[in-house]
Protein backbone atom coordinates (compact mmCIF):
# COMPACT_ATOMS: atom_id res chain seq x y z
CA UNK A 1 0.00 0.00 0.00
CA UNK A 2 3.28 2.43 0.50
CA UNK A 3 3.12 4.95 -2.44
CA UNK A 4 -0.22 4.95 -2.71
CA UNK A 5 -0.74 7.82 -0.95
CA UNK A 6 2.08 9.74 -2.93
CA UNK A 7 -0.48 8.48 -6.46
CA UNK A 8 -2.74 11.30 -5.63
CA UNK A 9 -0.33 13.86 -4.03
CA UNK A 10 0.40 16.03 -7.20
CA UNK A 11 -3.35 16.17 -7.52
CA UNK A 12 -3.64 18.93 -5.22
CA UNK A 13 -6.35 16.68 -3.44
CA UNK A 14 -5.44 19.17 -0.33
CA UNK A 15 -5.60 22.10 -1.69
CA UNK A 16 -8.73 22.93 0.19
CA UNK A 17 -8.93 24.70 2.71
CA UNK A 18 -10.95 24.63 6.42
CA UNK A 19 -12.91 27.75 7.74
CA UNK A 20 -14.95 27.51 10.74
CA UNK A 21 -14.48 24.21 11.01
CA UNK A 22 -16.47 23.58 7.10
CA UNK A 23 -14.40 22.59 4.43
CA UNK A 24 -14.24 25.25 1.74
CA UNK A 25 -13.38 24.51 -1.78
CA UNK A 26 -11.69 26.08 -4.21
CA UNK A 27 -13.37 29.32 -5.17
CA UNK A 28 -14.80 28.27 -8.23
CA UNK A 29 -18.86 27.20 -8.47
CA UNK A 30 -19.54 23.99 -8.83
CA UNK A 31 -19.88 22.97 -11.95
CA UNK A 32 -17.97 25.80 -13.32
CA UNK A 33 -15.37 23.81 -14.86
CA UNK A 34 -17.91 21.56 -16.24
CA UNK A 35 -19.00 22.81 -19.77
CA UNK A 36 -15.64 21.80 -22.17
CA UNK A 37 -17.71 20.01 -24.33
CA UNK A 38 -17.78 23.42 -26.80
CA UNK A 39 -19.23 22.34 -30.39
CA UNK A 40 -17.54 23.52 -33.13
CA UNK A 41 -18.27 27.05 -34.97
CA UNK A 42 -21.49 26.34 -36.71
CA UNK A 43 -20.54 27.29 -40.19
CA UNK A 44 -17.66 24.59 -39.83
CA UNK A 45 -20.64 21.66 -39.15
CA UNK A 46 -22.51 23.51 -41.72
CA UNK A 47 -19.54 22.88 -43.90
CA UNK A 48 -19.78 19.68 -43.24
CA UNK A 49 -22.78 18.40 -43.25
CA UNK A 50 -23.02 20.00 -46.79
CA UNK A 51 -19.81 17.27 -47.37
CA UNK A 52 -17.01 19.35 -46.66
CA UNK A 53 -14.19 16.37 -45.96
CA UNK A 54 -11.99 19.33 -44.52
CA UNK A 55 -14.93 20.44 -42.71
CA UNK A 56 -15.74 17.14 -41.42
CA UNK A 57 -11.98 16.52 -40.55
CA UNK A 58 -12.22 18.95 -38.25
CA UNK A 59 -14.51 17.75 -36.37
CA UNK A 60 -12.73 14.41 -36.23
CA UNK A 61 -9.70 16.51 -34.48
CA UNK A 62 -12.38 18.40 -32.04
CA UNK A 63 -14.21 14.91 -31.18
CA UNK A 64 -11.79 11.92 -32.29
CA UNK A 65 -10.39 11.77 -28.90
CA UNK A 66 -13.25 11.84 -26.72
CA UNK A 67 -15.33 9.04 -28.86
CA UNK A 68 -12.17 7.20 -28.59
CA UNK A 69 -11.59 7.18 -25.17
CA UNK A 70 -16.10 6.60 -24.18
CA UNK A 71 -15.60 3.54 -26.55
CA UNK A 72 -12.49 2.46 -25.02
CA UNK A 73 -14.48 2.28 -21.72
CA UNK A 74 -17.26 0.47 -22.72
CA UNK A 75 -15.28 -2.07 -24.97
CA UNK A 76 -12.18 -2.22 -23.46
CA UNK A 77 -9.77 -3.15 -26.16
CA UNK A 78 -7.73 -1.11 -28.07
CA UNK A 79 -7.71 -1.77 -31.46
CA UNK A 80 -11.12 -2.62 -31.09
CA UNK A 81 -12.04 0.77 -29.99
CA UNK A 82 -10.06 2.28 -32.69
CA UNK A 83 -12.06 0.09 -35.18
CA UNK A 84 -15.11 1.10 -33.73
CA UNK A 85 -14.17 4.78 -33.31
CA UNK A 86 -13.56 4.86 -37.16
CA UNK A 87 -16.77 2.86 -38.04
CA UNK A 88 -18.58 6.22 -35.92
CA UNK A 89 -17.15 8.75 -37.59
CA UNK A 90 -17.91 6.83 -40.94
CA UNK A 91 -21.54 6.29 -40.28
CA UNK A 92 -21.44 10.08 -39.22
CA UNK A 93 -20.03 11.56 -42.07
CA UNK A 94 -22.69 9.57 -44.16
CA UNK A 95 -25.55 10.66 -41.82
CA UNK A 96 -24.35 13.99 -40.77
CA UNK A 97 -26.76 15.70 -43.16
CA UNK A 98 -29.91 13.94 -41.61
CA UNK A 99 -28.71 15.14 -38.22
CA UNK A 100 -31.55 17.11 -36.19
CA UNK A 101 -30.56 21.01 -35.79
CA UNK A 102 -31.87 21.06 -32.41
CA UNK A 103 -28.76 18.52 -31.36
CA UNK A 104 -25.15 19.58 -30.48
CA UNK A 105 -23.26 17.55 -32.79
CA UNK A 106 -21.38 16.19 -29.34
CA UNK A 107 -23.95 14.72 -28.21
CA UNK A 108 -25.14 13.19 -31.91
CA UNK A 109 -21.86 12.35 -32.14
CA UNK A 110 -21.78 9.99 -28.69
CA UNK A 111 -25.26 8.80 -30.00
CA UNK A 112 -23.79 7.46 -32.80
CA UNK A 113 -20.82 5.87 -31.15
CA UNK A 114 -23.38 4.05 -28.72
CA UNK A 115 -25.21 2.88 -31.18
CA UNK A 116 -22.24 1.40 -33.28
CA UNK A 117 -21.06 -0.41 -30.07
CA UNK A 118 -23.73 -1.96 -28.72
CA UNK A 119 -24.54 -3.52 -32.32
CA UNK A 120 -20.51 -4.67 -32.14
CA UNK A 121 -21.89 -5.97 -28.13
CA UNK A 122 -24.42 -8.05 -29.84
CA UNK A 123 -22.00 -9.35 -32.51
CA UNK A 124 -19.61 -9.95 -29.90
CA UNK A 125 -22.28 -11.99 -27.78
CA UNK A 126 -22.91 -14.16 -30.91
CA UNK A 127 -19.50 -15.21 -31.14
CA UNK A 128 -19.29 -15.52 -27.22
CA UNK A 129 -15.98 -13.92 -27.78
CA UNK A 130 -15.08 -12.39 -24.01
CA UNK A 131 -12.73 -9.38 -23.65
CA UNK A 132 -10.73 -9.63 -21.00
CA UNK A 133 -9.86 -6.62 -18.59
CA UNK A 134 -5.76 -5.94 -20.00
CA UNK A 135 -4.34 -3.87 -18.24
CA UNK A 136 -1.18 -3.58 -20.86
CA UNK A 137 -3.62 -2.43 -23.44
CA UNK A 138 -4.77 0.41 -20.87
CA UNK A 139 -1.02 1.47 -20.67
CA UNK A 140 -0.91 1.43 -24.18
CA UNK A 141 -3.46 3.65 -24.34
CA UNK A 142 -1.28 5.94 -21.92
CA UNK A 143 -0.76 9.72 -23.62
CA UNK A 144 2.71 8.87 -23.47
CA UNK A 145 3.54 12.98 -23.69
CA UNK A 146 2.37 13.09 -19.81
CA UNK A 147 4.92 12.38 -18.41
CA UNK A 148 5.45 11.48 -14.23
CA UNK A 149 5.58 15.20 -13.41
CA UNK A 150 3.30 16.20 -15.55
CA UNK A 151 0.70 13.71 -14.04
CA UNK A 152 -1.50 13.82 -10.91
CA UNK A 153 -2.16 9.93 -10.80
CA UNK A 154 0.55 7.44 -11.01
CA UNK A 155 0.02 4.25 -13.43
CA UNK A 156 -0.90 2.27 -10.40
CA UNK A 157 -3.88 4.85 -9.74
CA UNK A 158 -4.82 4.58 -13.20
CA UNK A 159 -5.21 1.22 -13.36
CA UNK A 160 -6.71 1.26 -10.10
CA UNK A 161 -9.53 2.99 -11.75
CA UNK A 162 -9.64 1.24 -15.07
CA UNK A 163 -10.22 -1.85 -13.02
CA UNK A 164 -12.95 -0.37 -11.00
CA UNK A 165 -14.87 1.24 -13.93
CA UNK A 166 -14.59 -2.21 -15.70
CA UNK A 167 -16.47 -3.69 -12.65
CA UNK A 168 -19.68 -1.35 -13.10
CA UNK A 169 -22.96 -2.64 -14.72
CA UNK A 170 -22.66 -1.17 -18.32
CA UNK A 171 -25.17 1.55 -17.35
CA UNK A 172 -23.27 2.77 -15.04
CA UNK A 173 -20.26 2.39 -16.58
CA UNK A 174 -21.95 5.14 -19.52
CA UNK A 175 -22.95 7.60 -17.24
CA UNK A 176 -19.75 7.65 -15.16
CA UNK A 177 -17.84 8.42 -18.35
CA UNK A 178 -19.79 10.76 -20.00
CA UNK A 179 -20.76 12.91 -16.81
CA UNK A 180 -17.38 12.61 -14.74
CA UNK A 181 -15.32 12.31 -17.47
CA UNK A 182 -16.36 13.95 -20.71
CA UNK A 183 -18.58 16.28 -18.34
CA UNK A 184 -21.73 16.10 -20.28
CA UNK A 185 -25.47 17.28 -18.77
CA UNK A 186 -27.66 14.72 -17.74
CA UNK A 187 -29.97 15.78 -20.68
CA UNK A 188 -27.22 15.22 -23.04
CA UNK A 189 -26.49 11.65 -21.86
CA UNK A 190 -30.46 11.01 -21.84
CA UNK A 191 -30.63 11.76 -25.75
CA UNK A 192 -27.85 9.46 -26.04
CA UNK A 193 -28.67 6.41 -24.01
CA UNK A 194 -32.45 6.81 -24.10
CA UNK A 195 -32.75 6.55 -20.35
CA UNK A 196 -34.45 8.51 -17.97
CA UNK A 197 -32.62 11.54 -15.87
CA UNK A 198 -33.94 9.65 -12.66
CA UNK A 199 -32.50 6.40 -14.31
CA UNK A 200 -29.12 8.03 -15.47
CA UNK A 201 -28.53 9.79 -11.68
CA UNK A 202 -29.33 6.44 -9.62
CA UNK A 203 -27.13 4.73 -11.75
CA UNK A 204 -24.41 7.95 -11.20
CA UNK A 205 -24.76 7.74 -7.61
CA UNK A 206 -24.26 3.72 -7.21
CA UNK A 207 -21.39 4.11 -9.91
CA UNK A 208 -19.42 6.79 -7.31
CA UNK A 209 -20.35 4.45 -4.45
CA UNK A 210 -18.61 1.45 -6.06
CA UNK A 211 -15.65 3.52 -7.01
CA UNK A 212 -15.04 4.86 -3.81
CA UNK A 213 -15.57 2.13 -2.42
CA UNK A 214 -13.10 0.04 -4.54
CA UNK A 215 -10.70 3.42 -4.51
CA UNK A 216 -10.74 4.10 -0.78
CA UNK A 217 -7.43 2.15 -0.15
CA UNK A 218 -5.59 4.22 -2.70
CA UNK A 219 -7.17 7.50 -1.95
CA UNK A 220 -7.33 6.99 1.96
CA UNK A 221 -5.50 9.58 4.14
CA UNK A 222 -6.06 11.97 1.32
CA UNK A 223 -9.81 13.07 1.72
CA UNK A 224 -10.22 15.52 4.26
CA UNK B 1 -28.47 16.64 -3.71
CA UNK B 2 -25.17 16.67 -2.97
CA UNK B 3 -23.93 14.99 -6.01
CA UNK B 4 -26.53 17.14 -8.35
CA UNK B 5 -25.27 20.61 -6.93
CA UNK B 6 -21.56 20.06 -7.25
CA UNK B 7 -22.41 18.34 -10.88
CA UNK B 8 -23.77 21.93 -11.36
CA UNK B 9 -27.28 20.38 -12.03
CA UNK B 10 -29.48 22.11 -9.82
CA UNK B 11 -30.63 25.50 -10.97
CA UNK B 12 -29.61 28.69 -9.11
CA UNK B 13 -32.17 28.93 -6.10
CA UNK B 14 -31.81 25.39 -5.51
CA UNK B 15 -27.68 26.10 -5.47
CA UNK B 16 -28.09 28.54 -3.26
CA UNK B 17 -30.03 26.61 -0.80
CA UNK B 18 -27.45 24.21 -0.62
CA UNK B 19 -25.04 26.50 -0.36
CA UNK B 20 -27.10 27.80 2.56
CA UNK B 21 -27.07 24.27 4.44
CA UNK B 22 -23.62 23.63 3.45
CA UNK B 23 -22.87 26.73 5.77
CA UNK B 24 -24.42 24.51 8.77
CA UNK B 25 -24.08 21.03 7.96
CA UNK B 26 -20.65 19.11 8.41
CA UNK B 27 -21.48 15.88 7.45
CA UNK B 28 -22.72 17.45 3.84
CA UNK B 29 -19.54 19.37 3.38
CA UNK B 30 -17.46 16.38 3.89
CA UNK B 31 -18.89 14.95 1.23
CA UNK B 32 -18.77 17.70 -1.02
CA UNK B 33 -15.36 17.85 -0.68
CA UNK B 34 -15.21 13.88 -0.98
CA UNK B 35 -16.38 14.24 -4.04
CA UNK B 36 -14.34 17.35 -5.31
CA UNK B 37 -11.29 15.12 -4.56
CA UNK B 38 -12.17 12.24 -6.68
CA UNK B 39 -13.53 14.57 -9.31
CA UNK B 40 -9.95 15.75 -9.43
CA UNK B 41 -8.75 12.01 -9.67
CA UNK B 42 -10.75 11.19 -12.26
CA UNK B 43 -10.17 14.24 -14.39
CA UNK B 44 -6.50 13.77 -14.23
CA UNK B 45 -7.70 9.70 -15.10
CA UNK B 46 -9.55 11.04 -18.17
CA UNK B 47 -6.68 13.32 -19.06
CA UNK B 48 -4.12 10.63 -19.63
CA UNK B 49 -6.66 7.82 -21.51
CA UNK B 50 -6.10 9.70 -24.41
CA UNK B 51 -4.30 9.17 -27.34
CA UNK B 52 -3.39 10.54 -30.45
CA UNK B 53 -5.92 9.51 -33.15
CA UNK B 54 -5.13 10.18 -36.59
CA UNK B 55 -7.96 9.97 -39.47
CA UNK B 56 -7.15 7.20 -41.99
CA UNK B 57 -7.87 9.07 -45.88
CA UNK B 58 -9.27 6.13 -46.52
CA UNK B 59 -12.39 6.30 -44.23
CA UNK B 60 -13.57 9.60 -46.13
CA UNK B 61 -12.46 8.63 -49.49
CA UNK B 62 -15.18 5.28 -48.92
CA UNK B 63 -17.65 7.85 -47.43
CA UNK B 64 -17.58 10.10 -50.06
CA UNK B 65 -17.42 7.41 -52.77
CA UNK B 66 -20.78 6.11 -50.97
CA UNK B 67 -22.25 9.49 -50.60
CA UNK B 68 -22.11 10.56 -53.86
CA UNK B 69 -23.32 7.07 -55.32
CA UNK B 70 -25.91 7.14 -53.19
CA UNK B 71 -26.66 10.66 -54.94
CA UNK B 72 -27.31 8.78 -58.71
CA UNK B 73 -24.62 9.34 -61.71
CA UNK B 74 -21.76 10.97 -60.19
CA UNK B 75 -21.23 14.77 -61.16
CA UNK B 76 -19.09 15.45 -64.34
CA UNK B 77 -15.98 16.66 -62.97
CA UNK B 78 -14.95 20.86 -63.17
CA UNK B 79 -12.13 20.21 -65.98
CA UNK B 80 -14.19 18.06 -68.40
CA UNK B 81 -16.00 20.80 -70.12
CA UNK B 82 -12.85 23.38 -69.32
CA UNK B 83 -11.59 23.05 -72.93
CA UNK B 84 -14.93 23.80 -74.80
CA UNK B 85 -15.09 27.61 -73.21
CA UNK B 86 -13.88 30.87 -74.32
CA UNK B 87 -10.14 31.85 -74.28
CA UNK B 88 -10.74 34.53 -71.68
CA UNK B 89 -12.71 32.41 -69.25
CA UNK B 90 -10.75 29.87 -69.33
CA UNK B 91 -7.53 32.34 -68.46
CA UNK B 92 -10.39 33.66 -65.76
CA UNK B 93 -10.32 29.83 -64.07
CA UNK B 94 -6.87 29.32 -64.77
CA UNK B 95 -6.59 32.76 -62.47
CA UNK B 96 -8.77 31.53 -59.99
CA UNK B 97 -6.91 28.38 -59.93
CA UNK B 98 -3.58 30.03 -59.14
CA UNK B 99 -5.57 31.94 -56.02
CA UNK B 100 -6.25 29.01 -54.71
CA UNK B 101 -2.98 27.19 -54.85
CA UNK B 102 -0.93 30.40 -53.67
CA UNK B 103 -3.77 31.11 -50.94
CA UNK B 104 -2.96 27.08 -49.84
CA UNK B 105 0.37 27.84 -49.80
CA UNK B 106 -0.15 31.01 -47.51
CA UNK B 107 -2.42 28.71 -44.76
CA UNK B 108 0.05 27.00 -44.11
CA UNK B 109 2.41 29.63 -43.86
CA UNK B 110 0.35 31.15 -41.51
CA UNK B 111 0.06 27.43 -39.87
CA UNK B 112 3.76 26.99 -39.99
CA UNK B 113 4.11 30.49 -38.39
CA UNK B 114 1.86 29.58 -35.38
CA UNK B 115 3.53 26.22 -34.72
CA UNK B 116 6.82 27.72 -34.53
CA UNK B 117 5.56 30.59 -31.89
CA UNK B 118 3.88 27.62 -29.58
CA UNK B 119 6.47 26.26 -29.61
CA UNK B 120 8.59 28.42 -27.48
CA UNK B 121 8.44 31.55 -26.11
CA UNK B 122 12.27 31.77 -26.79
CA UNK B 123 11.51 32.78 -30.16
CA UNK B 124 10.05 35.98 -29.69
CA UNK B 125 12.82 38.01 -31.29
CA UNK B 126 11.70 36.32 -34.54
CA UNK B 127 7.95 38.07 -34.02
CA UNK B 128 8.42 40.38 -35.27
CA UNK B 129 8.98 39.16 -38.80
CA UNK B 130 6.41 36.34 -38.03
CA UNK B 131 3.55 39.13 -37.84
CA UNK B 132 5.02 40.39 -41.18
CA UNK B 133 4.38 37.21 -42.37
CA UNK B 134 0.94 36.70 -40.76
CA UNK B 135 -0.09 40.24 -42.20
CA UNK B 136 1.06 39.05 -45.66
CA UNK B 137 -1.11 36.08 -45.47
CA UNK B 138 -3.82 38.21 -43.99
CA UNK B 139 -3.45 40.44 -46.76
CA UNK B 140 -3.26 37.53 -49.42
CA UNK B 141 -6.33 35.77 -48.23
CA UNK B 142 -8.31 39.06 -48.87
CA UNK B 143 -6.50 39.68 -52.46
CA UNK B 144 -7.64 35.76 -53.13
CA UNK B 145 -11.47 36.82 -51.57
CA UNK B 146 -11.54 39.49 -53.90
CA UNK B 147 -10.21 36.93 -56.72
CA UNK B 148 -13.17 34.64 -56.66
CA UNK B 149 -15.30 37.32 -56.33
CA UNK B 150 -14.52 38.45 -59.61
CA UNK B 151 -14.70 35.31 -61.09
CA UNK B 152 -17.78 34.23 -59.43
CA UNK B 153 -19.26 37.96 -61.11
CA UNK B 154 -17.53 37.09 -64.72
CA UNK B 155 -19.29 33.55 -64.58
CA UNK B 156 -22.49 34.58 -63.07
CA UNK B 157 -22.73 37.07 -66.22
CA UNK B 158 -22.32 34.43 -68.56
CA UNK B 159 -24.86 32.33 -67.39
CA UNK B 160 -26.88 35.36 -67.19
CA UNK B 161 -27.13 35.49 -70.49
CA UNK B 162 -27.41 31.74 -71.72
CA UNK B 163 -30.57 31.60 -68.45
CA UNK B 164 -33.58 32.06 -71.39
CA UNK B 165 -31.87 29.53 -73.14
CA UNK B 166 -32.03 27.00 -70.40
CA UNK B 167 -34.15 24.23 -68.94
CA UNK B 168 -36.18 26.41 -66.29
CA UNK B 169 -35.99 23.23 -64.13
CA UNK B 170 -32.37 23.45 -64.30
CA UNK B 171 -32.46 27.13 -64.09
CA UNK B 172 -34.34 26.69 -60.52
CA UNK B 173 -32.30 23.96 -59.28
CA UNK B 174 -29.33 26.07 -59.72
CA UNK B 175 -30.63 28.63 -58.20
CA UNK B 176 -31.32 27.05 -55.41
CA UNK B 177 -27.93 25.46 -54.94
CA UNK B 178 -26.37 28.75 -55.16
CA UNK B 179 -28.62 29.96 -52.63
CA UNK B 180 -27.31 26.87 -50.11
CA UNK B 181 -23.60 28.04 -51.45
CA UNK B 182 -24.23 31.92 -50.84
CA UNK B 183 -25.22 30.66 -47.02
CA UNK B 184 -22.21 28.91 -46.69
CA UNK B 185 -20.25 31.72 -47.67
CA UNK B 186 -21.83 33.99 -45.88
CA UNK B 187 -21.56 32.45 -42.80
CA UNK B 188 -18.21 31.26 -43.42
CA UNK B 189 -16.94 35.16 -44.27
CA UNK B 190 -18.82 35.76 -40.87
CA UNK B 191 -17.17 33.80 -38.90
CA UNK B 192 -13.61 34.44 -40.58
CA UNK B 193 -14.03 38.06 -39.54
CA UNK B 194 -14.81 37.48 -36.68
CA UNK B 195 -11.13 35.67 -36.06
CA UNK B 196 -9.13 36.98 -39.34
CA UNK B 197 -6.25 35.40 -37.83
CA UNK B 198 -7.51 31.90 -38.21
CA UNK B 199 -6.36 30.32 -41.06
CA UNK B 200 -8.68 27.33 -40.57
CA UNK B 201 -11.50 30.04 -41.20
CA UNK B 202 -10.14 31.23 -44.24
CA UNK B 203 -9.94 27.58 -45.61
CA UNK B 204 -13.17 27.27 -45.32
CA UNK B 205 -14.42 30.33 -46.64
CA UNK B 206 -12.16 30.21 -49.48
CA UNK B 207 -13.74 26.47 -50.36
CA UNK B 208 -16.96 27.81 -50.19
CA UNK B 209 -15.92 30.53 -53.06
CA UNK B 210 -14.24 28.15 -54.95
CA UNK B 211 -17.35 25.82 -54.41
CA UNK B 212 -19.40 28.40 -56.53
CA UNK B 213 -16.95 28.94 -58.55
CA UNK B 214 -16.66 24.94 -59.99
CA UNK B 215 -20.40 25.04 -59.88
CA UNK B 216 -20.78 28.35 -62.23
CA UNK B 217 -17.94 27.07 -63.99
CA UNK B 218 -19.27 23.87 -64.46
CA UNK B 219 -22.82 25.35 -66.11
CA UNK B 220 -20.64 27.71 -68.17
CA UNK B 221 -19.15 25.20 -69.87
Amino acid sequence: MEGRGRAVAACGLDRSSQRGGLRVADEKAPGDSKREQEDLPEPVVALARAGDPEAFRAIFRRYGRPVLTFIFHLVGDRSRAEELTQETFYRAYRGLEGMRSSVRLSTWLFGVARNVVRESMREKRRNLREVGLDDMTLMALHDERAGPDESCITDELQRAIWRSLRSLSEDQRIVFVLKLLNKMRYEEISLITGSSIGKLKTDLHRARQKMRQSLQPYLAGRIP
Amino acid sequence: MIEDYHDGELDALRAAEVAAHLRDCAECSKELALLENEDRVYQAYAGRVQVSLELPPELLERALREKASSRGPARRHWTAGLFSTPVWLRQGLAAAFLVLVSVTGTLLLVRHYRAENALSSQQAASAVGGERSLEAALESIRRAEQEYLNAIGVLTDIIDKQKSTLDPRLVAELQQNLRSIDEHIAATRQAYYAQPGNAELALYMLAAYSRKVELLQDLAA
